[in-house]
């Protein structure tokens, strides 16, 4: 039996996700924080590797906000403020680090906050007064004020 | 409905009051759909009810 002996990992050759975006609200920071590793070609992680890598949000509505270009420590990038205003679903993240191979995430949705404001899209119109049997008259024209539960 | 940032709110109820005279109807919370919109369909004000 020889003695024992390390193999280190090779160069870095791409960036790959540990942590994939999961669901999250609009505004909220990613729970669990999203994390990009640093992959040398044969897939070990390069636990030496401080490179920067940088996220963008590259399928989707909206913008990603926050620190998106983040030093790898041991290998690993972890990005732990980052939000999206916008919902939707089908957005999609990519991870780029200079010349290594870039990496794109699972698909994700943002849902909405929680409810904040209302606002009326279409306002009460003017509409003539209709004789009723009583007789009663109606109409649609005064002011009207929107309410919300949840 | 929407939240902070403008996205709409499904799921939640909104109702409808009058300011001034007369009574509404039509005004009973409606669920906002996907997008967050309640829709009030025959809305009325009755003008007589609220000065008799």
């Amino acid at each position: 039996m020889s003695d024992s002996f390390e193999i280190t990992p090779a160069a870095a050759a791409a960036v790959a996700f540990v942590q994939q975006p999961t669901t999250v609200a609009a505004g909220t920071a990613f729970d669990p924080a999203v994390s990009v590793s640093v992959r040398d070609a044969y897939g070990n992680l390069v636990t030496s590797a401080t490179d920067s890598v940088t996220l963008q949000l590259t399928a989707g509505t909206g913008s990603l906000l926050g620190t998106t270009t983040v030093a790898a420590s041991d290998g690993i990038a972890t990005f732990t403020a980052l939000t999206i205003e916008v919902a939707g679903t089908g957005k999609q993240l990519t991870a780029t680090s200079g010349v290594l191979a870039s990496a794109v995430s699972d698909s994700f949705a943002v849902t909405a906050a929680s409810a904040a404001a209302l606002a009326f899209v279409q306002q009460p119109t003017t509409t003539a007064a209709v004789l009723r049997s009583a007789p009663r008259w109606r109409s649609a024209c005064r002011t009207l004020t929107a309410t919300a539960s949840l | 409905m929407q939240d902070a940032y403008g996205n709409g709110v499904a799921v939640a109820q909104v109702e409808l009051s009058l300011v001034g005279s007369g009574t509404l109807t039509g005004g009973a919370p409606v669920e906002t759909d996907a997008a967050g919109l309640a829709t009030f369909a025959g809305l009325s004000v009755d003008l007589v009810a609220a000065s008799s």
